[in-house]
């Protein structure tokens, strides 16, 4: 288990939405992330703004991975990301028009915390989780090196 | 006045309007409706004033079935098991009392209504007064925070309340050592209902104490209220007239035993920011001397939709997670790696969660439950070889859950994991199994239902819809062994609603 990263005082939405888009000052804070560079068509033909959101990927990938020893068929990143965005762009279309990780997340949050609420969920490790939500940490895995 | 059976000269003899057994927060409840009334009361108690471990040894038995405390689930002194209750206290739900075609034996013969006008008295007696059992509004302006209400259309809340607790001897003694017409006689077992006619009518109760005296007492109306399990085997043991039992002619009596299963550590759940749980949902919370934390409960929609049976769980905070590893509790990798993981879904921002503990990555809620099981004519109390110090036989109790009770507690536990996910407050982590067979650490909370059941008919009941033992005139009985089936709400309020019921209904009675 690695410990945790000093986390750096970010309290507000705002601030949180800012990471999320990767200010320079703030992804070198976080040592973390580097942006992939967004076409016109938003986050529609990426998967990378779904990494973007968790800092600490190995926890993330270590629910992925369950899912993914539970579900062999779901092993490819691409799927999986359109999966996700039909999810998303389902519950609002455009969703991922903006190039904005932040408005794509509000979205996500939404689908999830909808799955939940209709009772689509699955056991993940012991763990029941939205369905969306756990494809996104699959997604996260197979993204991680080795993954 | 108070009476010690051991004082008396031997083969000591009252003759009374009630005579009740057992004084317990059902017996002293019916004695107190009757002080300082010209009805001459005798109150029957086994123990004596303070614990006494002999004394208490008569409520050993052997547990057939699902292991069972059955001496340390109930105390035998005055006051009864109110000596050690929990003071948990929560009105039955309306759909409790209905029969519903997926329950079998379910259908008390009232609804909810016909004990309405007695839970707010018995709140009184409990301490608990007035009840905002369901009162939202009312817990959310006391505690200044926001409550969610559940989303997922499966749950909903309802404000479990803590009786200080009250412990009926103590609080309520007095009140009947001042009533002239209120014989408290303690140190007095009753070995024996006698009965004439067959069992029709009872003609007077056999006492013995440790120390080797017999008394009696006659009265024109008895009641039985020795407790969920002892009111059984008092039952079964009053065999001198009716072999099987009195009340017994139909097979029904120490039948249906019903607890509430309790399960611990079947679940944890994890939440990132504890401003998005409210307080109430895992701790005490106060408003105006009275203390309650929210209960998720089914709802009478979801248990109707799928066919459930009624539970209740609660959540308790068991501790913080900072941003090192604990290696003092196993889960906490799995905890912590959770609260990473889901911490875009579970707080706002990516700053710290509490600015006052800047490295505090959330905390994990330990989770209980009790469930409402089938009433289950296999599940039952019968009389056992073992004697105890009086030469009586032990009770012998084989407590049994059935798959439907499983099943239904699996999906109430999925609903949980649903809710707090729908709410964006936790994620849940289940340790139970959907496997087929009950976990291990299946406990009862010491509610003892179901033994003396209430039905109309007396072919599927003990007692009648007054509490009137089936056959026998004036024998009643109070307390949770009548009840029909066992909702998921600690019992003791429903107890002491249902004895100033039966108060009521002998006041009548006795003119
Ligand atoms: C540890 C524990 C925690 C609990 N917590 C809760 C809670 O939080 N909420 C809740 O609702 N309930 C709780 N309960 C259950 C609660 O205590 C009972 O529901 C309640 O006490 C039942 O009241 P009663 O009068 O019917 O029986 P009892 O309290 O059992 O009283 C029966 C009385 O009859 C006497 N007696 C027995 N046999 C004879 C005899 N042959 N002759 C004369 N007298 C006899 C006994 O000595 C006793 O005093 C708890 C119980 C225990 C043990």
């Amino acid at each position: 288990m690695s410990e945790l990263v000093p986390v750096p005082a970010l309290a507000t939405r705002r601030e949180f939405l800012l990471t999320l888009m990767c200010g320079p000052l703030l992804a070198g804070l976080l040592g973390a992330c580097s942006v992939p560079r967004r076409s016109a068509a938003g986050l529609a033909q990426e998967s990378g703004w779904l990494t973007q959101l968790f800092r600490d990927r190995d926890a993330v990938a270590r629910f992925g991975n369950a899912y993914l020893q539970a579900h062999p068929a779901e092993r490819r990143a691409d799927a999986l990301s359109a999966a996700i965005h039909e999810a998303l762009l389902r519950r609002q279309p455009g969703a991922l028009d903006a190039a904005d990780p932040a408005t794509a997340f509000r979205t996500l949050d939404a689908v999830v915390r909808d799955e939940y609420r209709r009772g689509r969920v699955t056991s993940v490790d012991g763990w029941l989780l939205s369905q969306t939500e756990a494809r996104v940490y699959a997604v996260v895995a197979l993204q991680q090196p080795g993954g | 006045m108070y009476t010690d059976a051991i004082d008396l000269p031997d083969h000591s003899r009252f003759d009374v309007d009630l005579a009740i057994i057992g004084s317990g927060p059902a017996g002293i409840t019916l004695a107190r409706a009757f002080a300082n009334r010209s009805t001459q009361v005798c109150l029957i108690e086994a123990g004596g004033l303070a614990y006494d471990a002999r004394v208490q040894s008569l409520y050993e038995g052997e547990s057939a079935g699902i292991p069972y405390p059955i001496a340390g689930n109930r105390m035998r002194l005055f006051g009864g098991s109110s000596n050690h209750w929990g003071g948990f206290c929560r009105p039955l739900d309306p759909i409790d009392f209905e029969k519903r075609d997926w329950v079998p034996f379910s259908g008390w013969p009232f609804g909810i209504e016909e004990l309405m006008p007695y839970y707010e008295p018995a709140s009184v007696l409990v301490e608990i007064a007035p009840g905002r059992f369901n009162d939202k509004t009312y817990w959310e302006h006391a505690t200044g925070e926001t409550i969610p209400d559940p989303v997922t259309g499966r749950m909903q809340l309802r404000y479990t309340h803590f009786s200080p607790p009250t412990r009926f001897g103590q609080r309520y003694g007095d009140d009947l050592k001042r009533a002239a017409n209120v014989r408290v006689l303690y140190n007095a077992n009753v070995t024996n209902i006698a009965s004439l006619q067959e069992g029709r009518a009872v003609q007077q109760l056999d006492i013995r104490t440790l120390t080797g005296l017999s008394h009696s007492v006659r009265a024109r109306i008895y009641v039985l209220a020795t407790g969920g399990l002892e009111n059984a085997r008092t039952l079964l043991l009053s065999n001198k007239s009716v072999p099987a039992g009195l009340g017994n002619q139909h097979d029904l009596v120490g039948r249906f035993f019903m607890e509430h299963p309790h399960l611990s550590g079947f679940g944890e759940i994890v939440v990132a920011d504890l401003r998005r749980r409210p307080r109430a949902f895992t701790r005490r919370v106060e408003a105006d001397g009275r203390a309650a934390t929210a209960a998720f409960n089914p709802s009478e929609a979801f248990l109707r939709e799928r066919r459930l049976l009624n539970a209740t769980f609660l959540a308790g905070e068991a501790g913080p997670y900072y941003g090192y590893t604990r290696s003092d509790w196993a889960k906490a990798p799995l905890h912590m790696d959770m609260l990473r993981a889901a911490r875009p879904f579970l707080a706002d921002g990516s700053g710290p969660v509490d600015s006052a503990r800047p490295d505090l990555l959330g905390e994990w809620l330990g989770l209980g439950c009790a469930c409402e099981q089938v009433p289950n004519p296999d599940s039952r109390v019968t009389l056992a070889g073992e004697r105890d110090l009086l030469g009586l036989p032990k009770i012998r109790l084989d407590w049994r859950l059935t798959e439907q009770d499983r099943r239904s507690v699996v999906e109430h536990m999925r609903s949980l994991a649903m809710e707090y996910g729908a709410l964006g407050i936790g994620r849940m982590l289940l340790g139970v199994e959907d496997d087929g067979q009950w976990p291990a650490e299946v406990t009862g909370g010491a509610h003892h239902m179901g033994t003396t059941r209430m039905h109309d008919d007396p072919k599927q009941g003990v007692v009648d819809r007054n509490c009137r033992v089936h056959g026998v005139d004036n024998l009643y009985v109070a307390g949770s062994s009548v009840f029909t089936t066992g909702g998921a709400a600690n019992p003791t309020l429903t107890v002491v609603a249902l004895a100033l019921r039966l108060a009521d209904h002998l006041k009548t009675r006795l003119g």
